[in-house]
């Protein structure tokens, strides 16, 4: 009878120590307010690329909002997100859709399939103007979007893989990685003009260029992500009066670059975040952000009606993400648990 | 009045109750191991049973199973957690106990089929066809002379073949065709005879089918329905045998084994887009030949074992600059030792040693051209007292990693010891303890593959200790026979290889990180009850309750069950046999586990529960011919299930199988 008692009672124990499942407060959210809505973009074949909606500042969200508004899931790695007229844009790489949302509820608009000849197009990033959305496709080409028909009115062919897009003087500036030939990466960024889809020209910036952006002033900035080894990753600078590359030099590690002020931008790589001043063409601040309350740098974005940095914290890639907000002094202010890969946010004051 | 069933019971209560125990406090276990018992020929002597009292399939079994692979019948073994991508030929591995399939040794008609690209085999790839026994373990019995690098393995599956023993009569032939889902077609034919003190054995076997098979998928809140395109699939397999007895007690074998496979590759299954034309070619080939002398307590094999295997792999549309994506790989590997058996006073010896040689070729410069040398040395004793055993092995394997200008240099040692005491001298109830130590060494793959490779890797460590209780709980009572098993393990695992995102999240690395340790329990019966000569019931069962947990120091999962380890496993088969006519229903369950090592909702992956059916009947022919039909259906409720996230598995879907036999 010991026995029994014993394995009754054992049984019993190990019942009580199976864990509670997490409990996750979902808003009713019919209108985009006080918040932000993240894109996730999940991992490689797992279908778990999400957008969620984080209520500011208490936290209160829905991890599966994009699920939320239409009944299905987003899809396979969502790259980028961007919200442009009464819209909200979202590249589904994997999936090879784009999505196109809402900008006051959410509530679905369409999805386009970017599909040619029965392959997909794989698209990547972003740029809005004059009514389109340039979107870079992993096949080569720039597909122009048009935001009232939601349809695809022209394919611009570029250099092979192209990543990141950004628009400056009536031109789009596309970099080229040619990342799928990796190690025999491509150097160059092309010029495209918007009047007539064309593309003007190529500039060679450095190897492997990823991320492209463009300021106020129009000059348009490159990482040239280096060969991870024994070439680094470094910022280059094109005039997009002359299309050349205007600064070769800047001799500081970067991972990541993102809009700050319309003489600033954040610059950032795994150890550290600064500001970067256009005028004095440099670095001229070190963001002391506290790098060891970071687990894995993903992402900075600076949010002017709060005066906050928003950290993309990936958690080491296969873990929930964690968006952390820090004030200019780089005090922690406070967490935000949400998908996996957090990669964009969009925020609605 | 008789209490030897509670007596049993309650140590069986005794051995699971340091699992729980575990539970409580967050310690962990290791892998079990698996093996099913043939109740039926399962003799009342001690000595003969398998190591752990496990079972084994028969050939009964085998033939009503009917399974596409070797990955289908390991699925049925107590502890192992299949990972299958889906489809024939489609990617299938098994892992024991928690442990990854790396640590698991695959071992056909004595000899060990290894791929050290990849580190572990495709059990996919590996037919089921002319098998007659396959069983499962953590060490094979003592007197088993099986090759001394299949020794150094956490575990084992172990198969063999009607050309694995020495036939000694006239002609006999087997031969089948295969209609079913999916346009599946095949034909089989094996046959042996004996000529003086020759054997001559023989196979062949083609399968095809398109392979396009109807699924249901959940996206988001909506139930979807899809084909699995890209799916199809042909392979051919020949394989010879000659053999030859020697001086009466020696046995010498050549057998020669190919493969041919030509497969799409379906690939994940992804929202919205369905695209998939990615294509492999393998080609194995395998040449293997021994000597094996049974003399009076007194046995050595010399076995040699050569095998090329070529990938071809192609993708039609990458995006890259040319536009393909092309790779060719040559697995080589060659390997010949010597292991000897021998009783002495009082004691019995094993001993044995054994030269490896591993080479890969490909066309991705950045591979390089790996070359691994593995030389083993081994020695064991066992010493009986009474009813008490005691059994120790020692291994040491120095490997030399060569690739270019870089060489590295590794010696592991691998002891084991098992205790073994029956509890009764005239009944098969026995105690079992075993510990073992055992690694697995970086695959070429997780050392030189582009930017995942990482040729500073270690060997993967795992120590095992395990307690097994094996009773026979009723035997020939009314004509039933009860086995009974009930094993509790504990595992740990440092210096654990994974893939980890190193730069970012595009370029994954292979790191030694993470460390897991593995506790859990099993429990398993075989239940036949005899009606008369020719008429049968049996009842299979076990089931398997295991935590695989990260224990990282300083990991975000720390305490987290690892992936795709499911906390609960149990199969439940049950099998009527009556002269020609056999029925079986094989009920598979496996709980609901996590597609990443974070167990949050978003990465959880639901239980599933499957039920397969089979029916068969031969009929004989003047005792010259047996004819025959089998009629298998597989996934019967029609579930939606997948083992890997993303990988969807076939619903319900039928097989046809005509039979004939020259006796």
């Amino acid at each position: 009878m010991k026995y029994f008692s014993l394995i009754i009672g054992i049984s019993i124990l190990f019942s009580s120590c199976q864990e509670d499942d997490p409990q996750t407060f979902v808003p009713n959210v019919d209108h985009l307010e006080k918040g932000m809505v993240v894109l996730c973009e999940g991992l490689f074949q797992h279908n778990n690329a999400s957008v969620n909606w984080v209520q500011l500042p208490g936290g209160a969200h829905d991890l599966n909002f994009f699920e939320t508004k239409t009944g299905r899931s987003l899809g396979d790695t969502g790259n980028d997100m961007i919200r442009y007229g009464g819209k909200i844009y979202i590249v589904v790489n994997v999936s090879s859709t784009v999505e196109v949302m809402s900008a006051v509820d959410f509530s679905p608009v369409g999805q386009i399939e970017m599909m040619a000849n029965g392959q997909p197009k794989q698209p990547r990033f972003m740029a809005a103007s004059n009514g389109k959305v340039y979107i870079t496709c992993y096949d080569g080409f720039v597909d122009v979007l048009d935001t009232t028909t939601l349809t695809i009115d022209a394919r611009i062919g570029v250099g092979e893989n192209p990543e990141g897009i950004a628009v400056s003087n009536n031109k789009l500036y596309v970099a080229n990685s040619g990342g799928l030939n990796f190690p025999d990466v491509d150097s160059t960024v092309s010029v495209i003009d918007i009047a007539t889809n064309t593309e003007l020209q190529k500039i060679t910036v450095g190897i492997n260029p990823g991320a492209v952006m463009a300021n106020d002033a129009g000059e348009v900035f490159v990482i040239s992500r280096g060969d991870y080894g024994g070439v680094p990753s470094r910022l280059r600078k094109i005039d997009a009066t002359t299309d050349q590359v205007v600064n070769a030099a800047y001799s500081f590690d970067i991972s990541g670059m993102s809009e700050m002020s319309s003489t600033d931008m954040i610059v950032y790589d795994a150890n550290g975040v600064h500001q970067f001043n256009y005028q004095s063409d440099a670095v001229v601040a070190t963001i002391p952000l506290n790098m060891a309350t970071i687990h894995t740098l993903y992402g900075i974005q600076y949010h002017e009606t709060e005066d906050v940095f928003y950290v993309l914290d990936a958690m080491g890639y296969t873990n929930q993400g964690v968006i952390r907000k820090y004030d200019p002094s780089g005090t922690y202010l406070s967490g935000y648990s949400v998908g996996l890969n957090p990669t964009k946010l969009l925020f609605f004051d | 009045m008789n209490f030897s069933w509670l007596k049993n019971s309650l140590i069986t209560g005794g051995i699971f109750l340091p699992v729980f125990a575990f539970a409580q406090v967050e310690v962990d276990t290791s892998l079990m191991q698996v093996k099913h018992i043939d109740a039926v020929h399962i003799p009342i002597v001690i000595n003969p049973m398998p190591l752990y009292p496990v079972s084994g399939l028969t050939k009964d079994d085998i033939e009503v199973l009917n399974t596409d692979d070797v990955a289908g019948l390991a699925a049925k073994v107590p502890g192992a957690t299949v990972r299958s991508y889906g489809g024939m030929g489609g990617l299938k591995t098994v892992s024991m106990r928690g442990l990854g399939g790396q640590h698991t040794a695959v071992i056909i008609d004595g000899f060990q089929v290894t791929n050290a690209q990849a580190g572990q085999m495709n059990l996919g790839q590996l037919q089921s066809e002319g098998l007659e026994s396959a069983d499962a373990g953590l060490q094979v019995h003592f007197r088993k002379l099986i090759p001394v690098s299949a020794n150094f393995t956490g575990s084992y599956l172990q198969f063999g073949t009607f050309m694995g023993s020495h036939y000694g009569g006239k002609l006999k032939v087997k031969s089948a065709v295969r209609y079913g889902s999916f346009m599946r077609k095949e034909a089989y034919v094996q046959g042996e005879r004996a000529i003086g003190n020759w054997s001559v054995a023989g196979f062949g076997k083609y399968r095809g089918a398109e392979g396009a098979y109807p699924f249901q998928y959940v996206n988001g809140s909506t139930q979807t329905d899809g084909i699995r395109g890209n799916n199809d699939y042909q392979d051919m397999h020949v394989g010879v045998k000659l053999s030859r007895i020697v001086n009466g007690d020696g046995n010498m074998r050549v057998i020669y084994r190919s493969s041919f496979m030509d497969q799409g590759l379906p690939g994940a299954v992804i929202f919205y887009n369905e695209t998939a034309d990615e294509r492999m070619k393998t080609q194995d080939h395998r040449l293997m030949l021994d000597f094996t002398k049974n003399e009076y307590q007194s046995n050595y094999r010399l076995y040699f074992n050569a095998g090329a295997n070529n990938m071809d792999y192609f993708d039609p549309t990458h995006l890259n600059a040319t536009g393909y994506l092309h790779n060719t790989f040559l697995n080589l590997s060659m390997n010949g030792g010597y292991i000897h058996f021998k009783v002495y006073e009082n004691v019995d010896l094993k001993w044995g040693g054994e030269q490896k040689v591993e080479a890969l070729t490909g066309n991705r410069t950045t591979l390089g051209v790996p070359l691994r040398t593995s030389s083993y040395g081994l020695f064991g004793a066992k010493k009986m007292w009474g009813r008490l055993q005691a059994e120790g092995l020692a291994g040491v394997q120095l490997v030399v990693d060569n690739n270019g200008e870089s060489q590295k240099t590794h010696v592991q040692f691998t002891p084991n010891a098992k205790l073994q005491y029956d509890l009764s001298e005239n009944k098969p109830v026995r105690l079992e303890f075993l510990y073992k130590r055992n690694f697995r060494l970086p695959s070429f793959n997780e050392l030189y593959f582009g930017e995942v490779g990482n040729s500073d890797l270690q060997p993967e460590i795992a120590h095992q200790f395990n307690l097994g209780y094996h009773w026979r709980l009723v035997q020939n009572y009314y004509k039933w026979q009860v086995d009974m098993n009930a094993q509790t393990f504990y595992n740990r695992v440092r210096n654990k290889i994974v893939a980890i995102p190193t730069k970012n999240l595009f370029i994954w690395s292979m790191q030694n990180v993470q460390e897991a340790q593995i506790y859990g329990a099993i429990g398993e019966t075989r239940v036949v009850r005899h009606f008369g000569e020719d008429t049968r019931v049996e009842l299979l069962a076990n089931y398997t309750w295991q935590r695989v947990i990260d224990i990282t120091q300083d990991a975000i999962t720390y305490g987290h069950q690892v992936a795709y380890a499911p906390e609960h496993t149990a199969n439940a088969d049950i099998m009527f046999i009556r002269r020609g006519f056999s029925a079986r229903i094989s009920n598979n369950f496996v709980s609901g586990r996590y597609a990443l090592n974070q167990n949050v909702p978003a990465n959880y992956l639901d239980p599933f529960w499957t039920l397969d059916a089979a029916v068969g009947y031969k009929y004989t022919i003047k005792n010259k011919h047996k004819i025959g039909v089998q009629f298998n259906v597989r996934n019967l409720t029609n579930v939606s299930y997948a083992f890997i996230r993303s990988y969807v598995m076939p619903g319900r879907h039928y097989l046809l199988t005509l039979n004939y036999e020259i006796l």
